[in-house]
């Protein structure tokens, strides 16, 4: 079983529950694609087309951190997970 | 602040014409803060009015005996005493200025009382907004010039109206597709950062020695911002209006007072001095802009000689009997009035920014103190954004966020390519790239930078060809964009290298060196001496300057700036 603590801020708060911060726990594999298949799971359609255009691509603007490093300089949706991890998800921000 | 510094107000090419976020200015002169090149950029409208009166660029020179304001109506130009608006707030001197002028329609920019008393972190007001860093306000007090008046009623044409046409829709076209800019940034405005890069552990706090520790989401995040939220205001030709104007409610002392304050205040005004009071920073930003103040350098300032109250380097006779405690919203507020003033005692002591103070308090002092030649920081901690921190070592400006703001850092932007972003291995390419982008595509045509960032990053320089080329008739393709991009920063450079600037000059204050952050995201890095050596190395190399940062004479040939190279030669530089 591993746990991570899920993060999120403004506007994906509603489509996780309310959650700005919550633990999920999930058995299937260790990656980023894993974890997130469990919040679909919790979360359902409206998270996924918020996160996932069409074709099942990660949207334009949507930000994944994993111990505050951006997946996408990892190794993106495969990049492994261990039990005790932060994740932190950001709908399209700007500006500063 | 001498006399033969210039004040250089320049409208971009693009301002005045219909090309959306285009009416922006910059001001530039030798900054007083950092004795290096100083740039600031306002947007508003007071940039089209320049252009509307038949003017690009206005260059002030010299200095009045005493107090006089300049009024451009079109083609008439006249320079006028100044006596009777003397004293007023900048507030105060536009709404009488036009009276006087009889000329409601006037756009201004002036200065305030801070202006007025040379404080090194005084701004230039127009509306609402400043150009508002770098001391640009006491060059413009230096020279007794108080306002300057414009009023514009020439029709603007484009050299090429159908190219213009095509090249403005496709800008509007990326502008609707940016999943950030109407959906969010124009609801929401820069004030959405907070909970960003509070979420990354790099929203600095306490003057930088508790990032990551204490949050200041639920008191000055997204949703107390918009319980405060009472409108909008846009610039000139905008359809974003990413200005958010709030109103203090409640039952504070602040209530009613109204103003804008953007990302950097939050921080400067909040976090940096461990303020929770949201409707406090309203009225402090309200403040700056009455009295021609930039936010950020006070409110760093403020947090700065908060940590040294704290820490017993200034004392209650030093303070004029005020406890510079963090989280004080009543000293932090009352502070900018005594520094505006340059007041006897505590007011002297910070109206000239956080290295005047750490030279005057000394012992020991500068490993606080938050600024990178003279400018103090923005509202990023550098120890959890490495590229977005090179660029404060390495601007032309000092630390400053907008001359190479690293979106793939703050906001996990993708272009060039996604970046961790507590690695330094290739940072030094990654922040010239970023100063480049900004410089051409937003500085130079005076575009506003959050449209690039947001809507255009991917076509950033093709745009600013086509936009450019189709207002001016001139033929410019993304090549020739690279290469003013390149030219000015070495242009730049040497202005510095000229002022005296060196390779130890690019570095951060001690706490960045050495002390990790100790909770959040951006838990236990900090940027050691040997990684900040290796991303100067690569910034430099991609640069192609020499190991001490001076231009190379290959590099300044291949650009056409043979002459500076003469120059730096002459000086034993090259
Ligand atoms: S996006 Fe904001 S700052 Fe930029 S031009 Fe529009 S209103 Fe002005």
């Amino acid at each position: 079983m591993t746990e991570v603590k899920v993060k999120t801020i403004f506007s994906l708060i509603e489509l996780v529950g309310g959650h700005r911060e919550q633990t999920i726990s999930f058995e299937t594999g260790e990656t980023v694609s894993a974890l997130i298949a469990e919040l679909l799971g919790l979360y359902g359609d409206d998270l996924r087309r918020r996160l996932f255009d069409e074709t099942g691509k990660v949207k334009h603007g949507i930000a994944l951190f994993l111990n505050g490093r951006n997946i996408f300089a990892l190794e993106g949706l495969e990049t492994k997970i261990n039990n005790g991890d932060e994740f932190l998800m950001f709908p399209p921000v700007g500006g500063g | 602040m001498g006399e033969s510094n210039k004040l250089i107000f320049a409208s971009g090419p693009l301002s005045g014409t219909s090309a959306p976020c285009a009416s922006r200015m910059s001001v530039t002169t030798k900054s007083p803060l950092t004795c290096a090149i100083g740039i600031a950029l306002s947007g508003g409208y007071f940039p089209v009015e320049l252009k509307f009166a038949g003017y690009d660029v206005l260059i002030i020179e010299g200095k009045s005996e005493e107090p006089m304001y300049i009024w451009i109506k079109d083609d008439k130009v006249s320079i006028r005493k100044a006596d009777k608006l003397w004293g007023m707030n900048t507030l105060d001197t536009q709404i009488v200025l036009k009276q006087e002028l009889n000329e409601q329609a006037a756009r201004i920019a002036c200065i305030g009382p801070a202006g007025e008393n040379l404080s090194k972190m005084a701004a230039i007001i127009n509306e609402r907004r400043a150009f508002g860093r770098k001391g640009v306000g006491a060059v413009m007090g230096s020279k007794n010039l108080k306002a300057i008046a414009i009023r514009g009623t020439n029709e603007f044409s484009v050299a090429n109206p159908e190219a213009f046409k095509k090249a403005r829709s496709v800008m509007l076209g990326a502008m609707k597709e940016s999943p950030v800019l109407y959906s969010e940034f124009s609801k929401l405005g820069t004030p959405m950062v907070v909970e960003a890069t509070s979420a990354m552990g790099m929203f600095p706090s306490e003057n930088y020695r508790t990032t990551g520790e204490k949050s200041y989401v639920e008191n000055l995040g997204v949703a107390s911002s918009i319980e405060r939220t009472s409108g909008n205001e846009h610039c000139y030709g905008c359809p974003v209006g990413c200005t958010q104007l709030k109103i203090a409610r409640g039952s504070s002392k602040y209530v009613g007072a109204m103003s804008d304050p953007e990302y950097e205040t939050y921080y400067s005004f909040g976090s940096q001095t461990g303020v929770q009071d949201h409707d406090s920073i309203i009225y402090a930003d309200h403040l700056c802009d009455k009295y021609g103040l930039d936010t950020m350098s006070v409110g760093v300032t403020i947090g700065f000689a908060m940590e040294l109250f704290e820490n017993g380097l200034l004392t209650l006779e030093d303070t004029n009997g005020m406890e510079l405690k963090f989280g004080n919203h009543q000293v932090m507020t009352d502070l900018i009035t005594e520094i505006a003033f340059r007041r006897e005692g505590i007011g002297q002591l910070l109206c000239d920014g956080t290295k005047v103070l750490a030279e005057k308090i000394d012992q020991g002092c500068e490993k606080y103190v938050m600024h990178v030649k003279g400018l103090e920081f923005p509202a990023y901690d550098p120890r959890g954004a490495k590229a977005h921190g090179l660029n404060f070592v390495t601007a032309y400006t000092g630390a400053d966020h907008n001359r190479g703001y690293a979106p793939q850092e703050i906001f996990g932007a993708p272009i060039p390519k996604p970046y961790d972003r507590f690695t330094p291995e290739g940072k030094g390419w990654l922040t010239k790239w970023n100063q480049d982008v900004r410089c051409a595509t937003a500085d130079c045509p005076t575009m506003c930078g959050f449209l690039i960032d947001m809507a255009l990053p991917h076509i950033a320089e093709e745009n600013t060809a086509a936009m450019v080329s189709s207002v001016t008739g001139l033929s410019l393709t993304k090549e020739d964009v690279y290469k003013v991009r390149e030219r000015v920063n070495n242009l730049a450079k040497t202005f510095n290298i000229t002022a005296g600037f060196t390779r130890a000059d690019d570095t951060f204050p001690e706490r960045i060196l050495t002390e990790p952050i100790k909770e959040g995201a951006s838990k236990g890095h900090y940027v050691s001496q040997d990684e900040l050596n290796m991303m100067l190395d690569d910034y430099y190399e991609a640069r192609n300057w020499t190991k001490e940062g001076i231009p190379t004479l290959e590099k300044l040939t291949e650009l056409g700036l043979e002459d500076v190279a003469q120059m730096l030669s002459k000086l034993g530089k090259l």
